[in-house]
C-alpha cells in the first residue's frame, strides 16, 4: 500500500490551539488547488489494565493502544509502545478483549477530518479530540504511486518543506513537523502497510496526550 | 433495549477407536460430498496474571499449521448455557468468538499479563457441510506437547482412541436452528460413534467395528 506520513501542527508560541487551526489547514489546501474527496475517521483508544489495587506491582504493560480506521472496517490494531509491538486482527478482537475483564478502555481519541487529493498525493486533515476537547490538529500525507518508505523519503521531505512554504505565506500560527517513528524496531520491514499506519497513529495519540 | 446478540457455538462430541478413523472418513465423504481437509493446530491456553482483572480469565491461541504460512487464532470459549433451556437441547451451546490474529500474538498476551498454562496439538481432519447452518466435522488425535512448544514431539493422549467434534456456530437469537442441524447429522454417524455434550461420557460404540467393516467395503467398492 502507499507510504504516508503523519504531521502534526504546532501552533507558534503563545497561541492557544483552537478548531480554527484545523480550518485554516484545510482553507490552506483547498486554495492550492487539491479536491476535496471525503470525510474520513479514526479512532485510537487507550487501554489499561484493571487492578485489584490501586499502585500494586504487576506483571504486565501499564498500557496499549487499540486503533480502528474507518476505511479498513473488517481490521484492528493493537500498539504496545513500550514494547514496540503492533498487532493486527479482526474487528472483534476489542469485544474479545472486552469479556476478558484484564483491561479496561481508558481514554479514547476520535480522529476526525476531511481528505484531499493533491496529484499524486492524497491528504487527510483531522482534528483530534478527546470527548470534545481538542487535543491535536494533524495532516496525514500519502504518496500513492509508491509503497518503500526508503525510496520515498527525500520526495516525503520536499513534499512537507513546499507546505511548509505555501503554509507560512496564508500566515496560519504555526508549523507542521513530522514524528519520524524508527519502524524497524516494530519489526516492520520497508514495505508500507496498514501496521506501519497504526504505528503512525500510535505517535500520534501520544503527542496528543502530551499536549 | 433489545439485548445484544452474542456469537455461540453448538457442539457434541464423541470418540471413536483409531482403527475405525478411516470407515468414518468414508462415511463422511459421503455425507458431505466434498473431500476432507487436513487439520494441524497447535492450541496454546493462556490464563490471566493473579492481580490482574475483575475475575480470572483465560484465553485460547490455535495456530494452523496446515497451510506453509501458520495463520493465528484468538479464541475465546465462554459460559454455557445453563438450567432448564439447556436441559431442553442436545448439543452443548456456548458463547464462542474467534478472532484472525497476527503470528505475534503469543508475545502480545504475554505482555498483557497472560501465562501458558497448557499447550496441545490437534492432528486430524475436518469436513465442512451447510444444512440450515455450516456444520464442521473434526476429526483429530489430541496429543500433549512434553517440552514447550516442541510440536514435533507431541504423544497421543490416548493413544488408540481420536476425538470426533460436531459443532456449528450460531448466535443467541437462532442456537435452536444449530442444536436441531447438528442432531439430525449426527443420526447418521451413529453406527459408529456416539455424540453426546461434551463431558457426559459415552464410549466407543460396541456395533463399530461391523458398521465400519461394510463401510471400507463400500466405500472402497464405489472408488474402484
Amino acid at each position: 500500500m502507499p507510504v504516508k506520513r503523519l504531521y502534526f501542527w504546532q501552533p507558534n508560541a503563545g497561541v492557544p490551539l483552537t478548531k480554527q487551526m484545523f480550518v485554516l489547514l484545510c482553507k490552506c489546501i483547498e486554495e492550492a488547488n487539491a479536491s476535496r474527496e471525503s470525510r474520513v475517521k479514526a479512532n485510537v483508544v487507550q487501554y489499561r489494565p484493571i487492578l485489584k489495587e490501586e499502585n500494586q506491582r504487576v506483571d504486565c504493560v501499564r498500557d496499549f493502544l487499540g486503533i480502528s480506521f474507518e476505511e479498513q472496517p473488517d481490521k484492528h490494531f493493537f500498539v504496545i509502545r513500550a514494547n514496540r509491538l503492533v498487532v493486527e486482527s479482526d474487528s472483534n478482537l476489542p469485544s474479545i478483549l472486552e469479556k476478558l475483564q484484564s483491561y479496561r478502555k481508558a481514554i479514547a481519541l476520535a480522529f476526525e477530518g476531511v481528505q484531499y487529493r493533491f496529484g499524486d498525493f492524497q491528504l487527510k486533515v483531522f482534528r483530534v479530540s478527546q470527548t470534545e476537547t481538542l487535543k491535536a490538529v494533524v495532516m496525514e500525507v500519502e504518496y500513492l504511486p509508491l509503497s518503500s518508505l526508503e525510496k520515498t523519503r527525500v520526495l516525503m521531505d520536499e513534499f512537507l518543506e513546499l507546505w511548509q512554504e505555501m503554509i507560512s505565506l496564508k500566515s496560519p500560527p504555526g508549523h507542521l513537523f513530522n514524528i519520524d517513528p524508527n519502524f524497524g524496531e516494530y519489526r516492520l520491514s520497508d514495505e508500507y502497510s496498514w501496521q506501519h499506519t497504526a504505528v503512525l497513529y500510535s505517535n500520534a495519540m501520544a503527542q496528543a496526550m502530551s499536549n | 433495549m433489545k439485548p445484544k446478540v452474542e456469537a455461540k457455538e453448538c457442539i457434541v462430541q464423541g470418540i471413536i477407536e483409531t482403527q475405525h478413523v478411516e470407515a468414518l472418513e468414508v462415511l463422511l465423504q459421503g455425507l458431505c460430498g466434498v473431500r476432507k481437509e487436513k487439520l494441524k493446530v497447535h492450541e496454546l491456553l493462556l490464563k490471566s496474571g493473579t492481580n490482574i482483572g475483575t475475575s480470572p480469565s483465560e484465553v485460547r491461541l490455535l495456530c494452523s499449521l496446515e497451510q506453509p504460512d501458520p495463520s493465528w487464532t484468538v479464541s475465546l470459549i465462554g459460559g454455557a448455557l445453563k438450567g432448564a433451556a439447556s436441559e431442553q437441547v442436545s448439543a452443548l451451546v456456548r458463547n464462542r468468538e474467534d478472532s484472525k490474529v497476527s503470528s505475534n500474538a503469543l508475545r502480545f498476551f504475554y505482555a498483557l499479563g497472560y501465562k501458558l498454562d497448557h499447550e496441545l496439538l490437534r492432528v486430524g481432519f475436518a469436513f465442512h457441510i451447510q444444512r440450515a447452518v455450516r456444520i464442521t466435522v473434526s476429526v483429530t488425535s489430541v496429543q500433549r506437547i512434553p517440552k514447550l512448544h516442541a510440536i514435533d514431539e507431541a504423544v497421543p493422549v490416548t493413544p488408540g482412541l481420536q476425538l470426533v467434534e460436531v459443532s456449528a456456530p450460531s448466535t443467541s437469537d437462532n442456537y435452536h436452528e444449530a442444536v436441531a442441524a447438528i442432531s439430525a447429522f449426527s443420526e447418521f454417524l451413529s453406527p459408529l460413534l456416539h455424540l453426546s455434550k461434551p463431558g457426559v461420557t459415552t464410549g466407543v460404540v460396541s456395533t463399530a467395528s461391523g458398521a465400519a467393516g461394510s463401510l471400507i467395503s463400500r466405500g472402497i467398492s464405489k472408488l474402484t
